[in-house]
């Protein structure tokens, strides 16, 4: 018998400093990296829920893949998880089709009222299993880098994994 | 090791522009890069007429003709000071490289600038700053002709506008193939992609030229950012995508995320601290490791025999133990 094949996308929403908040930190902490590079982690607003998220995604694939795209990309599109707190996400696609929405993914600038923000595609796997346990591994690791002294931070934030996989 | 050997450095200093050079390299961090080049591009007017060096003339003074307008080595000078600020902020987690992009558009109005750049600028403490990266951005096809037959070592990357058409030149296979043998890597800058629709058009129908006219750019091609916002940056796997896009496959995208901009520092390193790009000191090249193992000198250049050890070796360490230790095994 032959299985529907998917992939699944573990993604997350980055949020770059604008120029006031990067002077803000620089000025106020003489310059130290950490908070500036936690910036880029922020809770996403709740105004952002999953129907918006899907509603955008679908709304830039239409725009820069055209009708044939957004029909090729949204075949067996689901948004498995999304939470604000932590701004992060796994989609699901089917398998033909994933780099519609991965490229389209990587285009995208805005997200309902949010805007500047880049959504950054961490990893892409078959089963939703491993993208779990690759998710845990890494949220413990920026956890542990979080709670640990400063001069170690850069070391810590280094050794957060990220994809080795070169085929996407 | 994932380099991005592009990030431009502000045509006018302020706080401003500055501060968001260091947004991008902020944003760099964490994305996971490693390698990154601040890129100081020239115009043909920022050169014309100057010398960078201090060059001096017949009559020994120093060259002062248009100081008033501009001054080059004043400029170049400036820039390395602030390359130099940005290496103590970043340097804990950013290894960054001086990149100086020449843009040609008259051949005959170069000059002496490719010397004066790999010759280095001297500040006024009397310290020499080199750049480790030099490529050229040719505005016609007499700049792009230059290169093909003039260089001879001096330029390690050929970079396009992506921006705009490449207007009035056309790429051919031998033109791009002879400055691959010469080691030249060609760069595909991709922020225009995530700045405007008009921009992105162009990108892809640029690159879809140097990537026909590279056959397919396995060994010459390499990507860097080029972003001037921090917007435009995006991760390995982001790149990876878009690449895919215009055609390539995993082996060759993944080539020249990696290996092709190792290969056009290690160029550039080499070039620097060289003795024709064949004898160099030191165990790891391009990230500057200064542990060096087993130097000795030959003839006044510093030489690193390799790990292998010589049948004399061998035979000296049997003696010594009186024993051969193969032999030892046996028992």
């Amino acid at each position: 018998m032959v299985r529907f094949k998917s992939r699944y996308m573990l993604f997350e929403i980055l949020y770059p400093p604008t120029a006031e908040e990067y002077t803000a930190f620089t000025e106020a902490n003489n310059f130290v990296l950490e908070p500036a590079l936690l910036q880029h982690h922020k809770v996403t607003p709740s105004d952002v829920n999953n129907r918006v998220l899907v509603y955008e995604i679908k709304k830039s694939l239409q725009h820069f893949f055209g009708d044939y795209g957004l029909g090729r990309g949204t075949s067996m599109f689901q948004l498995k998880y999304f939470s604000n707190s932590t701004s992060t996400g796994i989609l699901r696609c089917s398998k033909d089709d994933y780099e519609y929405v991965l490229m389209t993914l990587n285009m995208m600038k805005k997200i309902g009222t949010l805007e500047n923000v880049i959504i950054n595609v961490v990893k892409v796997s078959g089963t939703i299993k491993k993208l779990e346990e690759f998710a845990i591994s890494r949220s413990d690791e920026l956890m542990r880098a979080l709670n640990q002294d400063k001069k170690d931070f850069l070391q810590s934030m280094s050794s957060i994994p990220v994809d080795k996989n070169e085929d996407i | 090791m994932l380099c991005d050997l592009n990030v431009p450095f502000p045509t006018e200093i302020s706080s401003s522009s500055i501060n968001q050079l260091e947004r991008v390299l902020i944003t760099l961090i964490e994305l996971k890069y490693t390698h990154v080049a601040i890129n100081k591009q020239l115009t043909p007017n920022m050169y014309q007429n100057q010398s960078a060096g201090g060059q001096k003339n017949k009559n020994g003074n120093t060259n002062q003709s248009n100081k008033s307008e501009y001054d080059l080595k004043d400029d170049l000078n400036k820039f390395f000071e602030c390359f130099h600020k940005l290496v103590q902020k970043f340097g804990a987690s950013l290894k960054l490289f001086a990149r100086c992009t020449v843009e040609v558009n008259e051949p005959s109005k170069i000059g002496g600038v490719f010397i004066a750049m790999n010759g280095g600028i001297q500040n006024a403490n009397g310290v020499t700053n080199k750049f480790d990266l030099i490529s050229v951005l040719p505005l016609s096809e007499k700049g792009l002709i230059y290169l093909t037959s003039n260089s001879k070592g001096d330029v390690d990357i050929l970079t396009f506008d992506y921006s705009n058409y490449f207007n009035g030149f056309h790429l051919k296979h031998k033109t791009m193939n002879s400055l691959a043998k010469k080691g030249i890597k060609i760069e595909l800058v991709y922020s225009p992609l995530f700045c405007s629709s008009q921009q992105a058009i162009k990108f892809i129908a640029n690159s879809k030229q140097v990537i026909r006219t590279c056959r397919n750019g396995t060994n010459s091609v390499l990507v860097s950012s080029g972003a001037t916002s921090n917007l435009h940056v995006r991760n390995k796997l982001g790149v990876h995508t878009m690449l895919k896009f215009l055609g390539l496959k995993s082996h060759i995208y993944s080539r020249m995320m990696n290996e092709n901009p190792g290969l056009a520092l290690l160029n550039g390193r080499l070039r620097l601290k060289s003795y024709q790009q064949v004898v160099t000191s030191g165990s790891d090249v391009v990230n500057g490791v200064s542990g060096i193992e087993n130097e000795r000198e030959v003839n006044g250049f510093a030489v690193r025999s390799s790990n292998k050890r010589t049948r004399d070796e061998l035979e000296t360490d049997k003696t010594a133990d009186g024993e051969d230790i193969n032999h030892k095994k046996l028992k």
